[in-house]
């Protein structure tokens, strides 16, 4: 037998949980040193694992289980009420209130943002006039001036300026609006719980018996608003 | 309500809400639970939180449960996935000195607290997969077929693991001096008397 076969074997013996050490094993650590101190190691580390599993303190889970059951129980309640009611709830008419104020204050962002963009393409325009002017001027006077300087950094740092206070404001107002719709949904418990055993479905029951209507309509008016301005900066970049 | 309440009844009663049953329920299984927590957790708090936590999950996760099956095996799975995760939570940073072994009792005439002490320490440090299988074959006492059924993995990943579990807290101990001759003598002298 080898050392490695040794432990090996040895291995086998403990996930067996033998009493006896077998007698190849015995013969083996009779005249190899090496593996000798090995099994008086995992020996020493087996006598000290007895001692700690033996261990064994008391405890009381009962009450405190029970009493955070009863409360998911009653938040579930609650919960399945506020929906089957639908609009006869005041929590309901609520949520619905201060899901259109999101919107409003949504929408509000986008008229916003598109002012801004108006103003910033106006001022482009702005500015592209006043440099085709003076580059006429400085075509003209050519031979007789100065180089004139080039006005279009003036421009860049004013739709810089712009580009970025539209960019503030939006995150802003959009910011506002996120917040709103969210606390519509504050109540609710994240879904924080797997699938055990392969099961379908969500484990969690009160996740399971609530839906956030306003959430997707805020995430999707949200998307809607950040592509829009998207496409303004993009077309504002490559006007530039 | 009889307290040898064959397993089926007691799912039953408690999917009917029955607060007697789930009671009972929590009753027959916590030691097990909390034991499996406390190992692999260490710290009597955590392990606390952690035990309460997996019986709320077995519960909503009842009406799952094959009645066809035991339901030990059932809620130690919840148990150690659930530790895992709390460890993995917890980071693989080492534990303060003054936090370890919490729950183990005050040291007595004997020295089996220490080995206690000692093993729980080498067990913190292992990776939270030889952890749970460490746990459920020497604390659990589960064979290790069971082991591999629970932690969903072959039979030969969990000789692997529990093989180097076992060498890790070999080589844990003899850095913190243990001396295996010493501890050969004590128990062949005295097999008991830790135990008392
Ligand atoms: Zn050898």
């Amino acid at each position: 037998m080898t050392c490695f076969d040794f432990e090996n074997r040895l291995q086998e013996f403990f996930d067996l949980r033998q009493q006896e050490l077998p007698d190849e094993l015995s013969t083996h650590i009779a005249h190899c040193p090496a593996c000798r101190e090995m099994q008086e190691r995992f020996q020493q580390l087996q006598i000290a694992v007895e001692d700690w599993r033996m261990q064994s303190p008391v405890v009381e889970l009962a009450d405190a289980v029970l009493r955070r059951l009863r409360t998911e129980r009653n938040l579930v309640t609650l919960a399945a009420q506020s929906t089957s009611d639908g609009l006869r709830s005041p929590s309901y008419r609520y949520s619905s209130l201060t899901g259109w104020m999101a919107l409003i204050a949504a929408a509000l962002a986008l008229v916003i943002a598109i002012g801004i963009g108006w103003r910033v393409s106006s001022n482009v325009s702005f500015a592209n006039r006043q440099a085709s002017l003076q580059t006429q001027i400085a075509n003209a006077a050519v031979n007789r001036l100065e180089p004139v300087s080039d006005p279009a950094p003036t421009g860049d740092r004013q739709l810089d300026v712009l580009l970025h206070d539209a960019r503030d404001a939006y995150a802003a107002l959009a910011s506002q609006a996120w917040q709103q719709v969210s606390a519509t949904n504050v109540l609710l418990p994240p879904s924080d719980t797997p699938n055990l055993f392969g099961g379908e479905g969500s484990t969690d029951g009160v996740s399971e018996s609530l839906s956030r209507p306003l959430a997707p309509l805020g995430k999707e008016l949200r998307d809607a608003v950040d592509s829009w301005l998207q496409l303004v900066f993009n077309s504002q970049d490559s006007s530039t | 309500m009889s307290v040898d309440v064959s397993e089926v009844e007691l799912v039953q009663g408690c999917l009917a809400g029955k607060v007697a049953c789930q009671r009972l329920f929590v009753e027959r299984f916590e030691g097990m639970i909390f034991g499996l927590c406390l190992r692999m957790l260490s710290r009597r708090h955590d392990a606390e939180d952690v035990a309460q936590e997996v019986f709320l999950r077995a519960f909503r996760n009842l009406h799952r449960w094959d009645g066809e099956r035991p339901l030990r095996p059932w809620l130690l799975t919840i148990a150690a996935n659930r530790c895992r995760t709390h460890l993995e939570e917890r980071g693989r940073r080492p534990m303060p000195a003054d936090l370890q072994a919490d729950w183990l009792p005050e040291r007595t005439r004997t020295d089996s607290r220490d080995d206690a002490e000692e093993i729980q320490r080498a067990l913190a440090t292992l990776r939270p997969e030889y952890q749970q299988c460490f746990v459920l074959f020497y604390q659990q006492e589960l064979s290790v077929e069971e082991v591999a059924e629970i932690l969903d993995c072959p039979e030969g990943t969990v000789k692997t693991w529990l093989h180097r579990a076992r060498k890790e807290m070999a080589e844990y101990l003899r850095k913190r001096g243990l001396d295996p001759r010493q501890e050969l003598n004590h128990q062949s002298r005295d097999p008991k008397s830790d135990l008392n």
